[in-house]
């Protein structure tokens, strides 16, 4: 079977990440697969209104803004979505009355939306230095009509496809495992066999997304502590 | 409060002070654009423009729709722009002040009304199916000057976007897959480019060109000529502020002239580094 | 130096091995007993110690202390570092300051050098002053005061009535606060400056004249993310074009 782009089933799309590109938001990040990318901006913490404020711990708030046309239900599920991934990650309870808020704007869109607006949220909080319990690195595979299982679909595949399945991890993903995801959205008919080769699949694969990710990071951490030690 | 804080009183004073000297605060000359980035694609119809601080990206995008009764050969153009809080903190659609609705609409008309897109060749069957071409504008980071990184965006966009490619036998339309055949680019009679400037003093006899997010917290009046390649104005826009004199509108515009043929030459060589 | 260690959140940092990270040596097990202490970046969880931020694993072996250096963009208080802020509205006893921090913080008006209640200072909203943080808790909204409430000495506290103010990351913030910052050292050597740096990211710098004030705000913005010889170079093209 060969795929649209050539790739081998089990592959990614090359992936590209870039931190802190933003100037006004605390920490920023874009994440992109090819033809997928997402720009993260976040801000926090910062003063909450007065009537959301909560006495003991941060309020995380998304924004989720599609790549075409104003926002939809859709877009409302993919905020509260990414919002209870996140907030059960991130250490709220450090700043009380404040707000986390996470801006997520899609620039364009071929498939693997959501992990792809994931790793971006993580990656600018981790900018942002919000305290987190964990890095979360996310995946998504499909089931082709013809039983064959892709990672990391796009838009083409996912419109042929069967059922389509994200999954999301904590860092290690190796221990994660164990402890299940912490986010999982399966869309389509599909046997349980089929659900639980996809998972396994997107543990290898956001286990790769991951250490991408740790790269990007180590990379901008060294220049910044190459440039304190001298 | 988290939103929007006007300049410490120091830093207004510093930037007058500065101005009265012809020099500005981040070391430009007053008549000077910022670092200007254009990217376009990968997808068509997508471009992400940097001006120093400020990003802005456009995505163009297209559908087959019924076209205006009363237009029944024209293709329509919607746009949408949203400052979002991820430009900063605190600005928000959902209460937008008067200033956003300014770039707003003031984008909107450069490309609408001054009808820089070929409606009419956006007719697939008259009466019946016509092209909806769609501009979303958003703003990723608020550095200042808005207007002309918004339109430069646009612009952008849409000499980058192209669309199926139809063929009409008939009463039968059939629109191709991109896959099948290439798709076409928008006809464009024109591409219009905001160029602002901002006025200082009492008398606003001081100006800059491209006012970045401090300067136009401090300024007293702005003034947004749009100006195409064939050297034509397509718009002007000077919102309230003090008055200005005719001298400063005629030197503007010289400095103007000058500015689009740079910017026009940035989008050009954007393009052409996309398909390469 | 060791090898510099990078850690993310959620990774579980194994404080047990001393200074040689490299050698595969078996971590003697048996001389626990001692206290391991937890700065920022760090938090217990059940048996192991793992990472909340992103940044370079610093550990003291003579306190046993840890914790991870990273960089940010928003300020959060701590009792007596120096900030500046800008005045945001005034009220009975004082003043509320925008210190980039989420909450405003307090400035009484009596926490300025020689003042008393006839005679206390009058600051205008968008006053920019250079305070210390007093109070700082994730409770209560932070205070600072613009003096040495043991000296009842300024100590270069206040108001900063000219020249201007920049922001910065808190990272490079730090950095500046050391005399010795190469950006400073540099500048210092071509022209006379003065500088107040918050450690909230915001840097106030003053000279002779508006241009010199310029060049050093530039000198210093532009030093983000360049080592030292890298800083002397930029500062001798930017005097040189001057």
């Amino acid at each position: 079977m060969t795929r649209p782009d050539n790739r081998e089933a089990s592959h990614l799309r090359a992936m590209h990440c870039s931190l802190g590109q933003l100037n006004r938001a605390d920490g920023s990040a874009q994440f992109t697969a090819q033809n997928t990318s997402v720009v993260c901006g976040v801000f926090g913490p910062v003063e909450a209104k007065v009537y959301e404020e909560k006495l003991d711990r941060a309020v995380v708030e998304v924004k989720f803004r599609s790549d075409i046309g104003s926002s939809t239900t859709k877009d409302k599920w993919v905020e509260s979505a990414i919002r209870s991934t996140f907030e059960r990650e991130i250490l709220a309870h450090q700043h009380p009355r404040t707000l986390v808020q996470i801006n997520i704007q899609l620039r364009e869109s071929d498939g693997s939306v959501d992990s792809a607006a994931i790793n971006a949220t993580s990656l600018a909080l981790v900018d942002a230095g919000i305290p987190l319990k964990s890095m979360i690195s996310a995946a998504t595979c499909a089931v082709l009509s013809d039983d064959v299982v892709v990672v990391d679909p796009t838009q083409e595949e996912i419109d042929a496809a069967r059922s389509v399945h994200t999954f999301a991890f904590a860092n290690p993903v190796s221990d994660s495992n164990k402890q299940g995801p912490l986010y999982v959205d399966s869309r389509g008919n599909f046997t349980m066999d089929e659900y639980n080769h996809c998972y396994d699949l997107c543990v290898l694969a956001a286990e790769r997304v991951l250490a991408f990710m740790r790269t990007a990071i180590e990379g901008k951490v060294t220049k910044e502590a190459k440039i304190n030690t001298t | 409060m988290g939103a929007e804080i006007g300049p410490s009183n120091i830093e207004a004073a510093f930037l007058l002070e500065a101005l009265k000297k012809g020099t500005r605060v981040d070391g430009r000359g007053i008549y000077d654009y910022r670092t200007l980035k254009i990217s376009c694609g990968p997808t068509y119809g997508l471009a992400e423009v940097q001006l120093g601080q400020t990003r802005v990206l456009a995505r163009v995008s297209c559908e087959v729709t019924r076209p205006f009764p009363d237009r029944p050969t024209e293709g329509i153009v919607l746009f949408n722009t949203e400052l979002s809080s991820m430009a900063g903190f605190g600005l928000d659609s959902s209460r937008s002040s008067t200033q956003e609705v300014a770039i707003s609409r003031m984008v909107e008309r450069v490309i609408k009304q001054s009808r820089a897109i070929d409606a009419e060749a956006l007719c697939i069957l008259a009466g019946e199916k016509v092209w909806t071409v769609r501009i979303d504008v958003h703003f990723l980071d608020h550095g200042g000057n808005l207007i002309d990184a918004a339109s430069i965006a646009a612009i952008a966009a849409l000499r980058h976007f192209r669309r199926p490619d139809v063929t009409v036998d008939g009463e039968e339309a059939i629109i191709h897959d991109v896959r099948e055949r290439n798709p076409v680019p928008l006809s464009i009679h024109h591409t219009p480019i905001c160029v602002t400037f901002g006025f200082f003093g009492s008398a606003g006899d001081m100006l800059v060109l491209d006012p970045t997010l401090l300067e136009e917290q401090v300024q007293v009046s702005s003034f947004t000529i749009t100006l195409n390649s064939h050297r034509e104005i397509c718009a002007l826009n000077k919102a309230g502020g003090i008055p200005l004199s005719p001298d400063q509108i005629q030197r503007c515009t010289q400095v103007a002239l000058a500015k689009v043929d740079e910017v026009n030459e940035k989008i050009q060589l954007a393009l052409k580094a996309s398909t390469a | 130096m060791a090898s510099v260690k990078i850690v993310l959140p959620g990774d579980i940092i194994d404080t047990r091995r001393e200074e040689e990270d490299t050698a595969q040596q078996e971590p003697n097990v048996e001389d626990e007993a001692t206290v391991i202490r937890l700065g920022p970046g760090l938090v217990q969880s059940s048996e192991s110690v793992s990472a909340v931020t992103a940044g370079v694993l610093h550990s003291n072996s003579e306190t046993n202390r840890w914790w991870v250096a990273g960089n940010k963009r928003r300020y959060v208080a701590a009792v007596g570092e120096p900030v500046v802020g800008v005045v945001v509205a005034r009220h009975g006893e004082g003043y509320r300051v925008d210190i980039g921090s989420a909450h405003d913080a307090l400035l009484p008006q009596l926490a300025f050098e020689g003042a008393t209640k006839r005679n206390k200072p009058n600051l205008a909203v968008g006053t920019v002053v250079y305070g210390r943080v007093v109070v700082a808790n994730s409770v209560m909204d932070p205070e600072i005061e613009c003096f040495n409430s043991n000296t009842g000495k300024s100590e270069g506290y206040g108001e900063l009535s000219e020249g201007f103010m920049f922001k910065c990351s808190l990272g490079l913030a730090r950095r500046l606060i050391d005399t010795k910052a190469p950006v400073l050292a540099a500048l210092g050597n071509g022209v006379p400056f003065e500088v107040a740096v918050g450690v909230n990211g915001r840097v106030w710098v003053n000279a002779e004249s508006v241009a010199t004030t310029i060049l050093v705000a530039n000198a210093i913005r532009n030093s983000e993310y360049l080592d030292a010889k890298q800083c002397r170079q930029m500062v001798k093209e930017l005097l040189e074009k001057q």
